[in-house]
């Protein structure tokens, strides 16, 4: 009896060391005054829009657009010839189930202009300028795919694009590709759950996770690959396209860039978002890009 | 060199004939013979005295015209006082019986009370006896030097489950922690719950965190010294203990009686054993370390000494999504030092000293991992002298010389779906040398009796990377005595550092790579003053202290925002400097005598660092910042058998970085959907304090065994007593039913009993 009990104590010591505890705390939030968050990509040939949402405490109950939206500001969009008023409007989306609100204007945007935007909301105003010029459709040379690649964020399949660089000035590129999913398809690793959705497809606008400049590669034909957001099946079809933006979205979604990957991986110091084209009362860019034509691309597999 | 040490021989041969005479010698344990390091040696007649040296040694000038009365004290030890007549120069050693063993069995007068902290132009010093360590609570049947060094003033434990401290502000890197003079990186075991250093083979620790003396550098905050036995010269002595995780055992002798002695001591760990029935093939966890020395006296002038030291674990863990790590580490030292006396007055000390210490890890969290090697190889020649002329100065100067060779690697990704993870190959991690030379001269002059200058420069010379970095750095401490009792004391000192440990802010468990300086990572530098009042009570029975310090930090490195390391990174390139400043108050209050004795500590303390790249520029608290730290220790001798010992720890929590608000990027069928972090400022939330009572009894005895005596001791612990459950660190996710963020708390260990059984013949 002597020796169980000893060895009960021996075990339980030993076992205690590689136990680690783990349970939900309540932390005292930091102070935080909140800010506004305003999104806007002009394209020529449509009509702008702008996001303009508040940012919450992180441990806020508030998740949905509806709560996040600002309702009741003036959103003016103007290239100095003529001035846009935009409007709160929305479009229901069929993945969350949810209308998504933003300010859409009624002129479409032009190339080689320069337009302003002023946001006033209460007593505060944001203003900050994007241009359509200097920005050079890129051209899609050929597409392919990978089985494997490896970047910062793992190991996974990827869709290659080859495209033409402009010579002769910076440039910015990001991925799109336009393209039908339904319930039966994965987004990251989890299937969509749209209780909305039904049996039906919905389009969508798949923005690639990174951006990239022709620094060290200008004129050159460049190669980007690019994980899928959304699994498929052999034979899926979708439209892409390479935007040129500017680089206050390139410099935007940098940084969104770094900050996931911190947010993953916890051997990666934590990404501040600096301030940028609003300073330090608003998080956002006020961008424009044009896209190139665009290339289908049949997934084969 | 010559030249001068035929100068100061000359110089000493004057002071011979001027009617002084020197006495000089050791001081030793009467029954092993090992010395006995910062006993007190004092001149009765003149109240002029010195203190042995690290090797036992001491030298004090009296008049021939007097019958000199000798006081040497040293804590634990009956106090001797001796009468000397002499003419000449006299060599003499004096032997001490420890005042639990006197001839007449029982205690004549106990030596616990000495002045030193008032009288000594010495600040932010503190000796820890070997005794008090035998007597402090038990962690799993261990008594342990780091423990103890952590619940004293100035010094923060590091967080819990990982190695080191950090003292005064600075950073886990800027402690050098040596065992006989050979530099032991990351000294711990098993989550940082002892240390690899067994406190059986252990002769003296002392820490010093500010007023450095010159012959110290390398190192910013502070400087732990801990000085091997050399074995009892007169008799085979055997002593171990086994514990419920680990056993240790020690043996020492004689191998010339007198003249020469070995001393080896090794710990192992079978905690595997007990689990392997319980737990899956991938949590495990092994330690070892084996202490060995040997001396010998070559002559009255000369002796010769080698140490060696060796310590591994291994230990591997699969649990929760946010810990899972492997990792294998580990020191190996050795040590070759000779002594040489030039006459009474110059003791010399050459060593050549060689270590090599190795970190690879392997840890997962939230589905990534990251791999890291670091290895560092140190080849060190250094030479020092103490020319004691007279009682007003003791002369300090060396020369020393080290080759580091330096082995970083790390990488981080995703675990793959498929496939293996990238791994390290250690073989083929590029290495990066570097070389540093430092002179030193330094004296401690006193003045009067009541005031005192230790002062002094050190010149460090750094090569490496094709950069030469050079630095003076002035050391300067005084001491104006108010009274018999009663002291103040202020100190300024210059470090420098090229050797940098950089810390990972937001993973759980060690994930620092050392890099050396280069011609991008330049030399870290402090610059430290500090100002302390000291008193003494009841006869010395209560030492008091108060010292308030202010500690400037330049070219401190930490890693760029969003760095992930790859298998191309440079990792200079992804390295950022600032600044860092740290001030505070350390008060602390010992009881020495009687039978309840022990110490109160408590430290106010603010960190802040400086980034140009972080934190938009602006200061921010260090994540080590602690505002209050509280320890209270204490031993009670309940009757001649049985102790009790308790500790208890209090601090507030350590920062960390949390996202202040949200913000939503609704790009729509893209990777980027989702939350986005806004961080107002770095380092801007703590976690809970943390707070802990440990407590121990032990049962000592004497027993007879097959006819023969020895001595054995039970002790029954228990660490964390009432489980509390402490941080271990945080985490962000996003709960899956109510898709609100929430904030997860880790904490590693609960309450831990533990019984031991020690022995010694």
């Amino acid at each position: 009896m002597n020796k169980s009990i000893y060895s009960i104590i021996i075990f339980v010591t030993a076992s205690t060391l590689f136990i680690s505890c783990e349970k939900t705390i309540t932390i005292t939030a930091p102070p935080y005054s909140g800010k506004v968050s305003i999104q806007s990509m002009l394209e020529p040939d449509s009509v702008p829009i702008v996001y303009f949402n508040r940012t919450v405490p992180y441990f806020d109950k508030k998740v949905s657009f509806a709560d996040l939206v600002i309702r009741n500001a003036s959103v003016i969009i103007s290239n100095g010839t003529s001035i846009d008023v935009l409007l709160l409007d929305s479009v229901y989306d069929r993945i969350y189930c949810q209308y998504n609100y933003y300010y859409k204007g009624y002129a479409p945007v032009q190339l080689n202009k320069t337009y302003t935007l002023t946001i006033t909301n209460g007593t505060d105003t944001y203003t900050a300028t994007a241009s359509t010029s200097n920005l050079s459709k890129a051209r899609i040379d050929s597409t392919s795919f990978t089985p494997v690649f490896k970047d910062l964020y793992g190991e996974h399949e990827g869709v290659i694009i080859y495209f033409k660089d402009v010579l002769a000035q910076t440039d910015y590129y990001r991925y799109e590709m336009v393209r039908y999913v339904d319930t039966t398809t994965k987004r990251a690793s989890e299937k969509i759950v749209s209780p909305c959705l039904g049996r039906d497809s919905v389009k969508v606008d798949e923005i690639g996770r990174s951006v990239y400049s022709d620094v060290g590669q200008n004129g050159l034909q460049l190669k980007i690959i690019i994980e899928p957001a959304y699994s498929h099946k052999p034979g899926t079809k979708g439209m892409v396209y390479i935007q040129t933006i500017d680089k206050n979205a390139f410099d935007f979604f940098d940084q969104l860039d770094k900050q996931k990957l911190a947010q993953f991986n916890p051997f990666v110091e934590p990404v501040f978002l600096r301030d940028g084209q609003f300073g330090s009362k608003a998080v956002g860019y006020f961008s424009a890009m044009v896209k190139s034509d665009p290339a289908t691309y049949v997934y084969p597999e | 060199m010559k030249n001068i040490l035929l100068l100061i021989i000359l110089v000493s041969g004057l002071d011979a004939t001027a009617q002084k005479i020197t006495i000089s010698g050791y001081v030793k344990d009467a029954s092993s013979k090992e010395v006995l390091i910062g006993a007190t040696v004092v001149n009765a007649n003149t109240k002029t005295g010195t203190s042995t040296n690290q090797y036992g040694y001491f030298s004090l000038t009296v008049n021939t015209a007097d019958t000199t009365e000798l006081i040497v004290s040293y804590q634990g030890y009956v106090l001797q006082a001796k009468k000397i007549v002499a003419k000449e120069n006299i060599q003499l050693d004096v032997l001490m019986e420890s005042s639990t063993t006197s001839l007449l069995g029982e205690v004549v007068v106990r030596a616990d009370r000495n002045d030193r902290n008032v009288q000594k132009a010495q600040m932010g010093v503190i000796d820890v006896p070997i005794k008090a360590i035998k007597n402090f609570p038990v962690l799993m049947g261990e008594r342990d030097v780091m423990k103890i060094i952590q619940l004293l003033p100035g010094v923060q434990a590091g967080q819990e489950g990982t190695a080191g401290f950090y003292v005064r502000g600075g950073n886990l890197d800027q402690n050098l922690v040596q065992l006989d003079e050979a530099t032991v990186y990351n000294p711990n075991h098993l989550f940082g719950l002892f240390s690899t250093f067994n406190v059986n083979s252990i002769n003296h620790v002392q820490l010093i965190k500010g007023g450095f003396p010159a012959e110290y550098g390398g190192r910013l905050s502070s400087i732990l010294n801990i000085t091997m036995k050399e074995g009892n010269k007169n008799k085979y002595q055997t002593e171990g203990g086994i514990g419920l995780l680990s056993t240790n055992l020690t043996f020492q002798g004689p191998i010339q009686k007198s003249k020469s002695s070995f001393i080896v001591s090794a710990r192992k760990s079978y905690i595997n054993l007990l689990l392997k029935p319980a737990t899956s093939k991938s949590t495990n966890y092994s330690f070892y370390d084996l202490n060995a020395k040997m001396n010998y006296e070559l002559g009255r002038k000369d002796h010769l000494y080698f140490s060696f030291f060796k310590g591994n674990d291994n230990a591997g863990y699969t649990g929760a999504s946010s810990l899972n790590y492997k990792t294998d580490f580990g020191n190996t030292t050795g040590t070759l030092r000779w002594n040489h006396l030039f006459g009474s007055k110059i003791f010399s000390n050459t060593s050549l000293i060689y270590n090599d210490y190795h970190l690879g890890l392997g840890t997962t969290q939230n589905n990534y991992y990251e791999v890291l090697y670091t290895g560092i190889k140190d080849l060190n020649a250094k030479t020092d002298f103490t020319f004691t002329p007279n009682n007003k100065h003791k002369i300090k100067a060396g020369l020393s010389y080290i080759n580091h060779t330096l082995y970083p690697a790390s990488v981080s990704s995703k675990v793959p779906s498929r496939g293996n993870q990238i791994t390290v190959n250690k073989d083929s991690v590029a290495k990066r040398r570097s070389n540093e030379f430092a002179f030193y001269l330094n004296d401690e002059y006193d003045i009067s009796k009541m005031l005192s200058l230790n002062y002094g420069v050190r010149v460090p010379v750094f090569t490496g990377d094709g950069t030469t970095y050079s630095g003076i750095e002035p050391r300067v401490t005084t001491k104006i005595s108010l009274n018999a009792t009663t002291s103040v004391k202020a100190s300024w000192t210059l470090m420098n550092q090229f050797l940098h440990s950089v810390p990972n802010s937001t993973a759980s468990l060690p994930t620092d790579i050392w890099l050396s300086s280069s011609n991008i990572i330049k030399p870290q530098k402090s610059s430290q003053i500090a100002l302390g009042l000291f008193k003494n009570f009841a006869d010395n029975g209560i030492e008091a202290s108060a010292e308030a310090y202010y500690k400037t930090m330049d070219n401190q490195v930490l890693f760029k925002e969003g760095s992930q390391i790859v298998v191309s990174t440079n990792l200079d390139s992804i390295l950022t400097f600032g600044k860092g400043k740290s001030y505070g108050i350390e008060l602390f209050v010992k009881k020495n005598v009687g039978t309840l004795t022990g110490w109160i500590s408590y430290t106010l303390s603010k960190i802040t660092q400086q980034f140009p790249e972080l934190n938009r520029g602006t200061e921010f608290p260090a994540s080590f910042d602690r505002r209050h730290n509280f320890s209270l220790v204490g031993t009670y001798e309940l009757s001649k058998r049985w102790t009790f010992s308790a500790d208890f720890v209090f601090y507030t929590g350590r920062a960390f970085t949390l996202p202040a608000g949200r913000i939503t990027v609704p790009v729509n069928g893209s990777l980027y959907d989702g939350t986005y972090y806004d961080f107002t400022s770095r380092n801007n939330a703590r976690l809970r304090s943390y707070h802990r009572l440990d407590v121990s009894f032990s049962n000592k005895r004497t027993v007879k065994f097959w006819g023969k005596k020895y001595e054995r001791e039970w002790v029954f612990g228990a660490y964390n007593l009432y489980s509390r459950l402490n941080p271990y660190f945080v985490y962000l996710t996003t709960n899956p039913d109510t898709k609100q963020p929430e904030a997860k708390q880790v904490s590693l260990l609960p309450f831990i009993p533990s019984v031991s059984f020690n022995f010694k013949f």
